[in-house]
């Protein structure tokens, strides 16, 4: 039964692979395996009504194969005890925290080498193929353009140490890469530890306010005019907001720190070839440019954002990296140095 | 002591299994071992990998390591301990001074006197229960913020650039946690006004009283046990609380004891082992506190003014103050509904967070509430939240009369009896989630996923809140109307049928609304529960919350708010025209 449902989902992989295209293709043996098992249950971290169902829906259309939609809240806590328990549900996440990395170092993920890749650059895949990254943050610093003069923007990071801003800037109280300790580490890698240092220790003295809840809370800070300017608003975000009317713009200060939402396959999955394919399909062209049109930036390096500026190869800003391994490496340092500077004064 | 009265006339003795034989004996006492089996049952798991997690490593795999006490250290070693404390104890005690003085005397004028716009009172209230804890606190915020409509308005009349209020400070923390609570508080006391009897606040008016002496001197007094388990319900829970201390707290440096549990659950992956710990020293100071609570309602029988006698209780005419009662309930519409309910309309109708001014209104759309209604996956959400909160509500509510009953009369174990169903209270929500989720992952059956793990989770979550009303409506019912019961022959089950349901049914009705409007409001839980197949309404508001999507966030919640509120209030007049016979209504 299973052979026969192998056999006619060859074929009909066979047929539809009858034009041979240039870009990588998922391997037709893995697609056949993948409709036998039917189904896939993908936990995105994406906005779901905006990224997961369109890019889900066309997956669905392309194969036939359904995907079950499970949610991303406290993934890893979740992962972690079905995989006690020996009953994992998930097939495939996707997640723009350490997750992948806390997965990794648990040995509770599997490693794919995806034919789409190939074209990616090295910090969106990981060199031992445990994981890839589907869109790309950049986090930079934010301004109220109703509180703040063209003439008075601040051009450098250097520029964010003048007395004027002192009391006048937010950022999410985020103890991970999607707050302060990313900008932390961008610092220290681009300016080197000794001045890095140097450069935190003047910033702690302005006193920055730290918002509760994600870099869309701190920057709606900004957008209302709470306070004029924040330190780590992504970018997408601004623009999202400011095509929309909001008084608000953000600036071009590099290197800015760059993390990604990565992608990875859970270890003893119940349907592993659905889920490869389903990986496959987010990192191809056609899965990036649904992601692009639901306003995320696309980390294929061919697949420009919606706003083309918004990534550094079309807007000319440098970024550093902030990748899924420094989680274990020099998050805790970077940790520390929030902790000591910039929370407990 | 009631078990004997009530085992004074046993039934003649029949050929019956030995359960039946011992229920005839000592029927009360069977009653309260079943119970305490069946609450055994459901908190001791929990409980136990409570204790487990905050007493071994925690492996990144999920499993467990070797004993630790560092978790507890960790607590008890925070830095500012004192101050933290001293925090804690300002918060938690001027929230619980306030919401009390002002729930008691909403509940007052609504069930006791003839002020008019009673119906806001309740309308509020339903609203208020129903509308997200998130949504409700982002509104407070931005009507309290420094760029909220109070401020900006304060700054434009005086021309001044600083501010009326600043709402991140403790005041403002006490402030919002105020509100919060004022839906229960006020639930509570009016189940507990409408039951009591209005006999002697007739009285006091009859012999003189002024209105206000008689609200002081009688009203209050008569409702104490019901003040006092209110008190405390509220104090534990604002000790335990850290979403309101840390959104408000946290940009002006205020730190509670909670607030390290909040970055604690934060961290990836989640330190729930600290929380676990947390609630643990909790449960453990809770208890003395549960000591002392059990020793001032030992003589409650003084309370119970529901006898054998008849009596119909008529409305306190207030006079001339008739309008300013009906003032004071218009100001609570208006503060604790209006304000927050405009805020939310607000944010919802507005592309992005745009401060509250004329200038302001050309940028409103409709964009975000078609979103809403445009994504149909969101009916299946709405019927399992449905189904969950249904579910949940009858089950623990139909447990608390039980327990509630047992606990009043002083059974026998009804001191253990009260100590397990507190003890969910004390546990952090995603604590909770994560222990049911691992009880869920190793029983034999498939409940890992369905929607019937969450209902579980949601009965051992509600059993206090539940508990709360049904205990203190128990306490008012005098003894007398049981005995009588007793003597003719009823058994204890069709005495709690017969007699004590209908007597309890404001409680009742009170409690079942609370619970079924707190689940759809609860996401710590519901969001790590819920299966792909068995998504929750909290799912798609985390969605929104994570992804920064503000405006759909709050128009999703009204809708939600106002879904919920149809659906109570239909419950609501169906269960009172229902139970309404027993008190003459």
């Amino acid at each position: 039964m299973l052979q026969a449902k192998l056999w006619m989902a060859a074929i009909v992989a066979a047929m539809s692979l009858s034009s041979v295209s240039a870009r990588a293709e998922s391997d037709p043996a893995l697609i056949a395996a993948a409709k036998a098992e039917g189904t896939v249950t993908w936990a995105s971290g994406l906005i779901v009504n905006q990224a997961v169902r369109p890019v889900a829906a066309a997956f669905e259309k392309k194969y036939g194969i359904h995907v079950e939609i499970a949610t991303a809240d406290n993934l890893l806590l979740r992962m972690t005890n079905e995989a006690s328990a020996g009953k994992p549900t998930i097939d495939i996440f996707d997640n723009a925290g350490d997750t992948i990395s806390a997965m990794r170092a648990a040995d509770l993920i599997v490693p794919y080498a995806s034919p789409e890749t190939a074209r990616y650059r090295p910090e969106h895949k990981d060199p031992e193929n445990y994981w890839a990254s589907c869109c790309v943050f950049f986090y930079t610093v934010a301004i109220n353009t109703e509180m703040v003069k063209p003439e008075d923007e601040p051009k450098s990071y250097e520029d964010l140490l003048d007395p004027k801003w002192k009391d006048k800037m937010v950022w999410q109280n985020n103890e991970n890469f999607a707050g302060p300790p990313s900008f932390i580490g961008a610092r220290l890698i681009s300016m080197g530890e000794e001045a890095g240092t140097a450069y935190l220790e003047k910033l702690s003295k302005q006193n920055i306010t730290r918002v509760p809840g994600n870099a869309r809370k701190a920057l709606d800070q900004v957008i209302l005019g709470q306070y004029p300017l924040a330190i780590t608003a992504l970018n997408h975000h601004v623009v999202i907001s400011s095509s929309q009317g909001a008084p608000v713009k953000w600036l071009k200060i590099g290197p800015v720190a760059s993390t990604a939402e990565t992608v990875g396959l859970v270890k003893g999955a119940a349907h592993p070839n659905a889920a490869k394919l389903l990986f496959d399909y987010l990192l191809s062209a056609e899965g990036q440019n649904v992601l692009r049109e639901a306003n995320y930036l696309p980390a294929d390096p061919n697949v420009p954002a919606k706003v083309p500026e918004l990534k550094p190869e079309q807007g000319g800003f440098t970024a550093v990296p902030i990748l899924p391994s420094m989680n274990q490496e020099q998050l805790p340092k970077w940790l520390e140095i929030y902790k000591r500077l910039f929370v407990a004064n | 002591m009631s078990d004997d009265i009530l085992a004074a006339r046993r039934p003649p003795a029949g050929n019956f299994p030995n359960v039946f034989k011992a229920l005839q004996a000592r029927p009360v006492s069977v009653i309260s071992a079943v119970m305490v089996v069946v609450m055994t049952a459901l908190m001791l798991p929990p409980l136990l990998i409570l204790l487990r997690n905050s007493l071994t490593v925690a492996n990144p795999d999920g499993s467990r390591g070797a004993f630790t006490l560092e978790n507890y250290s960790r607590i008890l070693s925070q830095p500012d301990l004192y101050v933290s404390a001293w925090n804690t104890v300002q918060f938690a005690g001027l929230s619980t001074v306030m919401v009390l003085i002002i729930g008691a005397f909403l509940a007052w004028l609504v069930e006791r006197t003839n002020a008019p716009f009673k119906g806001l009172a309740y309308l509020t209230t339903i609203i208020s229960l129903g509308t997200p804890f998130i949504l409700y606190t982002a509104a407070w915020l931005y009507v309290l913020g420094r760029a909220g409509p109070l401020n900006d308005l304060y700054r434009t009349l005086t021309g001044r650039a600083d501010l009326l209020f600043d709402v991140h400070t403790i005041w403002g923390m006490a402030l919002i946690e105020t509100f919060v609570w004022m839906p229960l508080v006020f639930l509570m006391f009016s189940a507990a006004f409408r039951a009591a009897n209005a006999e002697m606040e007739e009285a006091a008016r009859m012999s003189g009283a002024s209105v206000f002496d008689m609200f002081w001197r009688v009203s209050i007094p008569l409702v104490w046990p019901a003040m006092a388990a209110v008190a405390m319900f509220v104090f534990i829970n604002t000790l335990q609380a850290f979403d309101v201390p840390i959104l408000v707290g946290v940009p002006s440096n205020i730190n509670v004891l909670s607030s390290d549990i909040y970055f604690a659950i934060r961290e990836v992956p989640p330190k729930l082992d600290h929380a676990s710990a947390f609630s643990i020293l909790l449960i453990l100071a809770i208890s003395c506190l549960m000591v002392w609570y059990g020793r001032l309602s030992r003589n409650a029988d003084r309370f119970a003014s529901v006898t054998g006698k008849g009596y119909r209780p008529r409305p306190i005419d207030l006079g001339r103050l008739r309008w300013l009662g009906g003032a004071f309930i218009l100001v609570d519409f208006f503060v604790v509904l209006l304000v927050p309910i405009a805020a939310l309309i607000w944010i919802a109708a507005t592309p992005f967070m745009a401060p509250m001014r004329w200038s302001n209104l050309k940028l409103l759309t409709m964009k975000n509430f078609n979103a809403v209604f445009e994504e149909t996956s969101y009916l299946e959400y709405a019927s399992n939240t449905i189904t969950i909160a249904a579910v949940a509500a009858s089950v623990a509510v139909f447990l608390t009369i039980i327990i509630g009953w047992l606990t009043a009369r002083r059974a026998p174990g009804s001191t253990v009896l009260d100590q397990l169903s507190t003890m969910p209270m004390l546990f952090p929500g995603i604590v909770m989630g994560a222990a049911v989720m691992q009880i869920g992952l190793q029983v034999p059956f498939a409940i890992y996923g369905t929607i019937w793990l969450l209902a579980f989770a949601f009965v051992i979550r509600a059993v206090p809140f539940s508990l709360r009303y049904t205990y203190t409506g128990v306490l008012q019912i005098h003894r007398e109307l049981e005995e009588a019961a007793a003597i003719s022959g009823a058994s204890p089950l069709q005495l709690i049928r017969r007699i004590v349901v209908p007597l309890l049914s404001p409680a009742i009705v009170s409690a079942w609304l609370f619970v079924f409007l707190s689940v759809g409001k609860e996401l710590a839980i519901s969001v790590l529960l819920s299966g792909p197949r068995s998504q929750t309404i909290a799912v798609a508001m985390f969605d929104k919350a994570t992804n920064g999507q503000e405006g759909e966030l709050a128009a999703f919640g009204l809708v939600w708010a106002g879904l919920m509120t149809v659906v109570a209030g239909v419950a609501y007049v169906f269960i009172r025209r229902n139970s309404g016979a027993a008190f003459g209504r």
